[in-house]
């Protein structure tokens, strides 16, 4: 008995250091990324970042953001739409003979009752229908949409992953609705959290919260059958141990890493690198009000409602030692906030680093010695894996050179929004990501005094206002993007938004690994991916 | 205590002069305690950098250089360069700087608070002194990191709130020392004397309770340098300590740790949390075992 | 005593004035004043902080910590899942310090001054002195990705799926799955954060059964039963050890119930889905309810061990019944 116990506890000390002998089945693909942001995965409810890769590879859209061109939407389970002369109706013809996973046929009643639940739930990316005033369904096979008014962006709208399109009887079983008092009565989430009910390349089968979410192959797929049976997303916290794992071969894929990394990874044959252009966008905000928007609130002790002190810090920042000394050059910027590739931007009329004249335009100001009590604001975060707090650092370092004295104040992203939303931050570095591919997910947000991180920052211009009017609404491309380049000039002189960060998004991954094609809105198309050499 | 173990040595004392006999037995104290001494002088080597950290340092710890970011360790920077080309050996020996008095004063404040509020509860007891024990008791309940995360994330990222976190985190430890030692003492009989005769509380407590008690006070507030170093440290790599550009251990330590191909960013300032709560194990030890021989 | 710490909490948490609802809605849909309407009164947002307060004193008493902000789950159900991974890691560490700890502790306890004693002991205080968010890394960088003797981060390997939940300890699972692959790397898993997080309980158990081993062994009976000719290691094993165990079982008691606290840096290094890291998530965001319910939680199971180390201390020892 005793030598019995003795050998056990050999044994198993021996496969606790050893490890076991795994045993290599069906080909998995393993993605490592932070899946921490993950709150539901009902597409109706879902308004993070992470559940927008998964969400594609279980539901489809009608539409779709071609992958070579990102302005251009091309067709998906919608063969096609027509706009109506006043811009109001939109008419969409599904395919024919396309059915969900679970073998029921995608209808127009489908697409009607996905967005009309996404609408009753009243959750937080309901608002993405907000522009549509009814939906009607013509026939099997096409759908009517009237929009409230004109919006040109619409087609684009409709890619975004919340508009998915959901199997309505299994949403239905499952304790789904599209009522009115949806946002009561509606009890699919826990079943959706777990489960799809979709039409893609892959279904969902189990999502563990801070570890795992897992897909399998749907081998009712309308397309070419995906080649991968199982897809696990992985979370890791990391670029650390992300980095580690990959090049151990534990892992396929990873969206973490850190520029200073990828020269190494880079010079490992087992792995390279891809590069996504990304519309993030980390940008500097000064406010041009003299104090807090609290009524009463003590006014701030920085003079940045000067607009020449504001173009005087836009003139300090080093801008290339930050993307290409922090960054290595996986990041570029644009002028203002509207991302390169985005109609209208125009690196051109960005600002460069200019010492000579940031001091002049200082002198100018009255204040030829610079200045003190200017407090920067972050959050936490890590734009193309480089944190803010160095960032931060940088920036401190940068405008010391002339004559302005910067304390950070570094806080939870949470309580940092709060202050940022309650007015009472006078300057700040935060980031900006995109829902969908049109300029109005930019202008809608950084242009008028009463919404978004233009209103936070008490921005008040009325060419800024009119513009982004203007621009939103125009129809002729042409014209559009013309009155883009302008809406962004008068950005730039205003130097209330300065952007500092444009980062490309870097996969690491195994060089078997082929068929990888990075997207701004869902990242990562594990239906395009395959193994080589198997 | 001490004194005995001292005078105990045989002394030439004819032909040593006076200093020499003082020289002699610390030779004697170190050959017994050899653990407390080290602890002394691993402390006192860096209580020597906290105070010369503007002539050891080589750099301004802020100065940045894109030029020369991370650059391995070399004659020129011993321990290499961070992400902004500063000086790593520069910002380790600044970071002491925070660290170190930043402890002390915590231990300080704790050990004050924490003793007073104990030996309130011990001579008044009642109400009041059931409340200071029973807010130590709640206190006491939680292991430290998890309460000094929720009320520095409560309180919002600085040093001085993780600081407050920290004394919140540690005096109840004193407090139910103290109590203890006044619950022990007050049970003497000198000591009801000196009571029936209308001798002040206060009296008593300078006369009797304090030589009594600061015995297991000193032991535990050697180990607690060290835990508080390690406690504010791992809120800064969490980001809930101090601000940037401020070379702190953990802040360090964890905007380091994805460069591992650059392993000195994250290894020196982990070396120096290292050595300080090492040195402060031992120098607890050490002074356990010279204080309270009976363990 | 629990409603005092929550009581604490809450009152720090509205004197700092966090408003939640951005965290809820998003940041985006704050523009949607029908969003923001029906998340404030889903999460009763506009009701007076007292009324919010007393609704989660109620509730609490029934078990139900609310809702967290940041996973929109019940905190209950969150800690249900977080809790197993943690429980087993500080089962694991627990394991390791006493089956290292005692007998390093005896050796050196037998032989106070030896070269084994010394070594035994300054290795513990020197693995007690490690900061484990920087050790962590170092095992991980050494034992994992330079010479990959070891596992990495994670409680399974990668391509593996999670075991069907049981218990929740990856291990048990797996074995009642029979999956031995699985239980396997599960327990390869385990071996860094183990080593990591117990090695502060282990040099603690060391300490203390040395201790209690010389003062044992100086004892009149340990004299009486040496001068019997009973053989050392009989000496030890049948007299002194029993005596030990006492002063042990309280320090395993508490050292169990601050593991579990205490893993907050390691699971934070070692991706290990556990109440640590979901700790450190809800701190770093303001969390409020999940802070309040990981908090709490710890707090009861400390008490709860606290209580159970009194009654094994009392069937320990019979001396203490009597008082």
């Amino acid at each position: 008995m005793k030598k019995f116990s003795a050998l056990l506890v050999i044994l198993l000390v021996a496969t606790i250091i050893t490890g076991p002998a795994c045993a290599q089945e069906e080909d998995v693909l393993i993605f490592a990324t932070g899946t921490d942001d993950l709150i539901t995965l009902d597409p109706g409810w879902a308004y993070e970042s992470t559940n927008l890769t998964i969400h594609h590879a279980a539901y489809d859209t009608l539409l779709n953001v071609s992958t070579d061109d990102l302005s251009k939407i091309v067709p998906n389970i919608a063969k096609g739409y027509e706009m109506s002369e006043d811009g109001l109706v939109y008419t969409f013809t599904l395919r024919e003979g396309l059915e969900f996973a679970s073998g029921n046929p995608i209808t127009a009643e489908d697409v009607r009752f996905s967005w009309t639940r996404l609408i009753n739930l009243k959750g937080n990316p309901s608002f993405y229908a907000d522009p549509i005033a009814a939906i009607e369904v013509v026939d099997d096979l096409t759908v009517e949409v009237t929009l409230k008014e004109p919006f040109p962006a619409f087609p684009a709208v409709t890619t975004t992953p919340a508009m998915s399109i959901l199997d309505s009887a299994v949403v239905i079983e499952h304790g789904g609705t599209d009522a009115e008092d949806a946002a009561e009565t509606d009890t699919a989430k826990d079943w959706l959290d777990q489960n799809s009910a979709g039409s893609g390349p892959f279904i969902l089968t189990g999502w563990v919260p801070n570890a795992e979410v897992t897909l399998v192959r749907n081998d009712n797929y309308w397309g070419k059958p995906p080649a991968f049976a199982r897809v696990i997303i992985r979370d890791v916290n990391d670029a650390n141990t992300a980095l580690q794992q990959l090049e151990r071969g534990d892992i396929d894929i990873t969206d973490f890493t850190d520029p200073d990394l990828i020269a190494q990874i880079l010079a490992n044959p087992d792995l390279e690198v891809a590069i996504g252009q990304s519309l993030n966008l980390n940008y500097l905000a000064m406010s041009p009000a003299p104090s807090p928007g609290a009524e009463g609130s003590e006014p701030w002790i920085a003079p940045l409602w000067e607009k020449k002190v504001r173009q005087a810090i836009a003139y300090s920042i080093d801008y290339t030692g930050i993307l290409d000394g922090l960054l290595q050059g996986y990041a570029d910027r644009p002028a203002a906030m509207l991302p390169l590739g985005v109609q209208g931007s125009d690196p051109s009329a960005r600002y460069e680093r200019d010492v000579e004249k940031a001091k002049a335009l200082l002198a100018e100001a009255g204040y030829p010695d610079g200045f003190g009590g200017l407090v920067l604001s972050i959050g936490t975060g890590a734009p193309g894996g480089v944190p803010n707090e160095t960032i931060a650092a940088k920036i401190v370092a940068d405008l010391a050179e002339v004559g302005i004295q910067v304390t950070v104040e570094q806080q939870p992203t949470s309580n940092f929004l709060t202050a940022y939303r309650a007015q009472e931050l006078q300057f700040l570095f935060a980031g900006w990501t995109p829902d969908y591919l049109d300029a109005t997910m930019w202008s809608d947000y950084f242009s008028y005094p009463d919404a978004g991180p233009a209103y936070r920052i008490q921005l008040d211009s009325e060419t800024i206002a009119d513009l982004a009017t203007q621009a939103a609404f125009e129809t002729d491309p042409d014209t559009r993007t013309e009155l883009y380049t302008q809406y962004q000039n008068a950005h730039v002189d205003e130097a209330v938004f300065v952007p500092v960060i444009q980062a490309q998004s870097v996969y690491a991954m195994r060089t078997e690994i082929t068929g990888f094609a990075y997207n701004p809105v869902y990242f990562i198309d594990f239906y395009s991916i395959t193994r080589a050499g198997e | 205590m001490s004194e005995t173990s001292l005078s105990t040595t045989p002394i030439d004392e004819n032909i040593r002069p006076r200093s020499g006999e003082w020289r002699r037995s610390l030779r004697i104290h170190v050959r017994k305690y050899p653990i407390f001494w080290i602890g002394v002088i691993i402390l006192a080597v860096w209580v020597l950098v906290v105070l010369f950290a503007p002539q050891i340092a080589p750099y301004d710890p802020l100065e940045q250089s894109l030029s020369d970011r991370l650059e391995p360790p070399s004659a020129l920077h011993p321990f290499g360069t961070d992400e902004l080309g500063r000086d790593i050996f520069s910002r380790v020996v600044y970071g002491a700087q925070i660290s170190l008095p930043t402890s002390f004063i915590v231990v300080i404040v704790s050990v004050l608070v924490g003793s007073a509020l104990g030996a309130v509860s011990g001579f008044m007891g009642g109400f009041v002194g059931g409340v200071i024990m029973r807010v130590a008791d709640v206190t006491l309940a939680f292991p430290s990191i998890v309460l000094a995360l929720a009320i520095s994330a409560f309180l919002g990222p600085s040093l001085t709130n993780a600081a407050i976190a920290a004394c919140i985190v540690v005096w109840p430890s004193y407090a139910r020392l103290m109590r203890s030692q006044v619950m022990v003492v007050r049970s003497f009989d000198y000591v009801t004397a000196a009571r029936s005769i209308g001798a002040p509380e206060g009296q008593i407590l300078v006369r009797h309770v304090l030589p009594n008690s600061w015995t297991p006070i000193i032991v535990t507030a050697a180990l607690d340098v060290g835990n508080i170093i390690l406690l504010v440290s791992a809120l800064s790599f969490l980001g809930l300590g101090v601000a940037p550009p401020t070379p702190e251990w953990g802040a360090m330590i964890s905007l380091g740790r994805t460069k591992f191909y650059q392993w000195w960013l994250a290894t020196f300032p982990g070396l120096a949390i290292l050595t300080v709560i090492f040195g402060s194990n031992l120098l607890s030890e050490g002074l356990r075992e010279w204080l309270d021989p009976t363990i | 005593m629990l409603l005092g710490i929550s009581l604490g909490l809450f009152v720090i948490y509205n004197i700092v004035q966090v408003d939640p609802l951005v965290m809820i809605v998003g940041e985006r849909a704050m523009n949607n004043p029908q969003i923001v309407e029906a998340a404030i009164e889903k999460w009763g947002l506009d009701r007076p902080i007292w009324e919010q307060y007393l609704t989660y004193v109620t509730n609490l008493v029934r078990g139900d910590f609310g809702r967290s902000f940041l996973t929109r789950r019940p905190v209950t159900e969150d800690l249900a899942l977080y809790l197993p991974a943690t429980v087993e890691l500080a089962i694991t560490s627990l394991l390791f310090a006493t089956l290292v700890g005692i007998p390093l502790g005896i050796v050196g306890g037998i032989r106070p001054g030896s070269l084994l004693d010394r070594l035994a002991w300054s290795l513990s205080l020197l693995l007690a002195s490690l900061p484990p968010f920087w050790s962590g890394l170092v095992v991980l960088f050494v034992f994992y990705y330079h010479l990959g003797v070891a596992p990495g981060p994670g409680r399974l390997d990668p391509r593996m799926t999670s075991p069907p939940q049981v218990t929740g300890l990856f291990t048990l699972d797996a074995l009642l799955a029979g999956d031995t692959a699985a239980c396997a790397s599960a327990l390869h898993h385990l071996m860094l954060p183990t080593v990591i997080l117990g090695g502060f309980t282990m040099a603690l158990v060391l300490r203390v059964t040395r201790a209690s081993i010389i003062e044992e062994m100086r004892k009149e009976y340990i004299r009486t039963a040496r001068s019997k000719g009973l053989s050392e290691r009989a000496v030890v094993v049948q007299h002194a050890l029993r005596n030990v165990l006492i002063p042990l079982v309280t320090i395993l008691g508490l050292a169990f119930a601050g593991l579990l606290g205490g893993a907050v840096m390691t699971e934070t290094i070692f991706d290990w889905p556990g109440l640590g890291q979901y700790l450190v998530r809800a701190s770093s965001n303001l969390d409020y309810p999940a802070i309040q319910g990981g908090t709490l939680l710890i707090a009861a199971i400390y008490i709860l061990v606290n209580m159970t180390v009194d009654i094994l201390y009392g069937i320990l020892d019979p001396r203490v019944r009597h008082e």
